[in-house]
This record gives C-alpha cells, sequence and structure tokens, in this order.
C-alpha cells in the first residue's frame, strides 16, 4: 500500500504551532491518538494510490458517511508506518454506501497494541501530510460521486442529502 | 392543565400520548423548527390531521414525515399521539388558548426544548445551558451533537432575539473553546437567509477569538457560507494569523471567496 488515508476529527488539534512550546520532537499531541481509534479500538484507514488517482473517490466515501456537509480533514501518510510500528493491515469493509470503495481501499489494523497505535500516530503526525477539503468542495465532490453512481442520493444522511438536492436545483 | 402553554409531546422517537380536551381550534405542533397545524373535529373519533403551516426544505426532501396521529373519541376527550420522525428533534403542542380547553400531558413530559413563546431570558439561559452542557462532549466534523441539534432550530426560529447573546458568548470568548468552534461551524453551514448576515458578522468577529481552534472554525464557518463580503475579515485575519498551518488554510478560505483555485483539486 502506497498511502493510507485517516479522516481528522477535528483539524486544530493537529496543528503544530499551538502545541510546538511543549510538545518533544518526534511526539503527537494525546487528542490525535483519538482521531485514530474509534469506540471499539479499531484502526480504520484507507488505502490511497500513489498517484492519488482514487484520493476522490474515498473522500466522498468517508464524507457519505456523515451528518453534515461540513469541511473535511484527513492526514496522507506512507503505508510503510505500519509495519514500521509492528502492526499489520487487513482487508475489512468499512461503513460507506460506496461498496466499491469500501471492498478495494478500506482497511482495519490489526495487531494493534497502545504502543503501536501511539508509534503509528507519531509517524502520520511528524511525517504525514494534513490537507482539507472546504464544505463546498464535499458537496460537490458527493454530487460528482452521486452523478458517477458511486453512491445513491438515498444513500446519504437527510442533511446532506437536503444539502446536495438544494445546491444541484440551484445549478439547473 | 396549561392550555396555551406548549407542552413537550416527545423527545426523538419516543412516542407519548396526551389527553387532550375537546376543541375544533387549530393546534400548532413544532417538530425542530417545523411548525405544523393540527386540526380536529370536535369530539367525533375523526383522525386528526396534520398540515404543513410553511414550507420547509426537510419535508421537501422527503425526509420528515408528519408525525403520526391518533385519535379517539373517548368520553369527552381525545387521545394524541405525536411523534417526530426526525432524529434529535422534540415536538411540542401548542394548545389552543380560549374557554373550554382543557390539556393533560402525563407526568414524564420533561420540559426540555425550545419552546415556542419563550421569553428573551429564558432563551439565552437555554442556549447558555446548551452551550455550558456541552462541554465534555466530544466534537467531530461532520457529526451532529447536543449543540448543532439544540443550537440550530433556536436560531432558526428566534434568529433576532438570539443574536445578541451569540456574539456576546461566542466572539467574547465566554465558553469552552471547543463548544465555541462546533456553534461556529453549524453556524456557517446552516441555511437560513433571515439570519445570514449577523452569522457572517459573527464568524468574521470570531477570526479574531484567542483561540486557534476557535479562529479555525470561524474560517471553516466562513468558507462553507461562500460570502465574497467576507474578504475584508478574512484578509485581515491572514495578516494577523501567527499559526502558520492556520494562516494557509485561511489563505485558501480568501482564494474561495474571491473566485480563485485554492484548496487541492480533485
Amino acid at each position: 500500500v502506497a498511502l493510507l488515508l485517516r479522516k481528522l476529527d477535528r483539524r486544530s488539534r493537529w496543528m503544530a504551532e499551538a502545541i510546538a512550546t511543549w510538545l518533544p520532537h518526534g511526539d503527537a499531541p494525546a487528542p490525535a491518538l483519538h482521531d485514530f481509534i474509534d469506540e471499539q479500538g479499531k484502526v480504520s484507514v484507507w488505502a490511497v494510490a500513489e498517484d492519488q488517482s482514487n484520493l476522490p473517490r474515498v473522500v466522498a466515501a468517508i464524507a457519505a458517511t456523515r451528518e453534515s456537509a461540513d469541511v473535511f480533514d484527513f492526514v496522507l501518510f506512507d503505508g510503510q508506518a505500519v509495519s514500521t510500528a509492528g502492526a499489520r493491515l487487513e482487508a475489512a469493509p468499512g461503513n460507506s454506501p460506496d461498496r466499491v470503495a469500501d471492498q478495494e481501499w478500506h482497511r482495519n489494523l490489526a495487531n494493534v497494541s497502545a504502543q503501536r497505535a501511539a508509534r503509528l500516530v507519531c509517524a502520520a503526525f511528524v511525517n504525514g501530510e494534513r490537507d482539507r477539503t472546504s464544505p463546498k468542495q464535499i458537496v460537490e465532490l458527493l454530487l460528482e460521486a452521486v452523478n458517477r453512481r458511486w453512491l445513491k442520493l438515498d444513500d446519504l444522511k437527510a442533511g446532506v442529502k437536503e444539502k446536495l438536492q438544494r445546491t444541484a436545483a440551484e445549478k439547473a | 392543565v396549561n392550555a396555551g402553554r406548549p407542552q413537550l409531546a416527545s423527545q426523538g422517537r419516543k412516542p407519548q400520548e396526551f389527553r387532550v380536551g375537546d376543541s375544533d381550534t387549530a393546534w400548532e405542533c413544532f417538530v425542530g423548527s417545523v411548525r405544523w397545524t393540527l386540526k380536529g373535529d370536535t369530539l367525533s373519533p375523526k383522525f386528526w390531521f396534520v398540515q404543513q403551516a410553511a414550507p420547509d426544505p426537510l419535508h421537501e426532501s422527503g425526509e420528515a414525515k408528519p408525525p403520526d396521529q391518533l385519535a379517539q373519541g373517548q368520553q369527552g376527550t381525545i387521545q394524541l399521539q405525536v411523534y417526530s420522525e426526525l432524529p434529535g428533534f422534540d415536538v411540542w403542542l401548542n394548545a389552543p388558548r380560549g374557554p373550554g380547553v382543557s390539556w393533560e400531558a402525563p407526568a414524564e413530559a420533561g420540559t426540555r426544548g425550545v419552546q415556542p413563546d419563550r421569553s428573551q431570558e429564558e432563551l439565552e439561559q437555554y442556549v447558555r445551558g446548551v452551550l455550558e452542557a456541552a462541554r465534555e462532549e466530544y466534537f467531530a466534523d461532520g457529526m451532529e451533537s447536543s449543540v448543532s441539534r439544540e443550537l440550530v432550530p433556536v436560531v432558526e426560529r428566534h434568529h433576532k432575539q438570539i443574536a445578541e447573546f451569540l456574539f456576546y458568548w461566542l466572539a467574547g470568548e465566554k465558553g469552552d473553546p471547543e463548544v465555541t468552534a462546533e456553534a461556529l461551524h453549524w453556524l456557517g453551514l446552516m441555511d437560513h437567509a433571515p439570519s445570514r448576515h449577523w452569522r457572517r458578522r459573527l464568524l468574521e468577529r470570531c477570526l479574531e477569538a484567542s483561540s486557534l481552534t476557535v479562529r479555525d472554525a470561524a474560517g471553516i464557518g466562513l468558507a462553507a457560507m461562500d460570502d465574497p463580503q467576507a474578504v475584508p475579515s478574512v484578509n485581515a485575519a491572514i495578516e494577523r494569523e501567527s499559526c502558520a498551518e492556520l494562516r494557509q488554510l485561511l489563505e485558501r478560505v480568501l482564494a474561495q471567496l474571491e473566485g480563485r483555485p485554492g484548496w487541492r483539486c480533485f
């Protein structure tokens, strides 16, 4: 796997300069752990091709699980970081309504201990590329995903579906 | 009991039964910010029906269904069961005013939610309570929260009364920065034309906050509103911004508002 993507719950918790005064070199802020590990203790990531050609579909797939067309922040990091941390990737369907994206690119991390999770988060924090997709872009991406039949409009949560319908009507 | 006062009919999907008095007067029923009118024909066991009082995009999208109703003539009373199909939305019934109206609510009926006729002071206390109670909550972009569920309907229905308090509380940094940021996210995302001007002004003011989390959320809110009138404020915020990462994100917001490419191209 070339690159891995993990969505960030709230980017400001990752802004290094806000915490640089006390954060040891190579370390990551504790809230970043929360962004990686879900309530069941799983670490869910998405495989992204080297040329990032599948990135729009992955972002749309994740955005389709959300309750509003809000900003979408993510970190892209080297897939090698997983084995370096001592964990391994296993194919596992995600919870996105885009079944193809789910099957092809969603991964869970196996053999994740607390230390391994922390090592992975530190690697993503220090060496990863953080990026943001604006709310407007998210709407465009989801509209495109619906048009290309990656997703069905009815699969989306009410607030997102409504936003898409309104945007499509305005464009028409 | 409490004729003329709104009563909480249900929270979320949990239905509750109400015994209401004989009346052929229209009742008002609030589901979130949506107002419905319920009309009944005296005591006869005819069905109550629900009529939408005002166009609402949630209903038009087909996602929100009219509240279910169940009416049965029963010795001078009608049993009405009403609940919201909208997760997170409470249902309020506004009993008809006037003589001969009786209104019996079950003992377990609570008082949480936004009552339609709250005074300014009650409204501010309510919103303040919502923002303070959310202090322990974990927020994630794109996901509903107690703040979004409670604040958005208040703004939609009481935007003139609540604007000044929100400026005081959010721009004045009176509360927890994470909660303030969550409120700003949703104030930027919501589609509500009557409050659009002051919401933009509030987000612009919050670009000056001491908290990086709040400044970031204000930028996101302005990107969501996509209003070019915010260009001078975003420009000024970029000049002031000490965090390089946030400055770069604000530059993208500025590019979007000026119609230039700035965000990642997909």
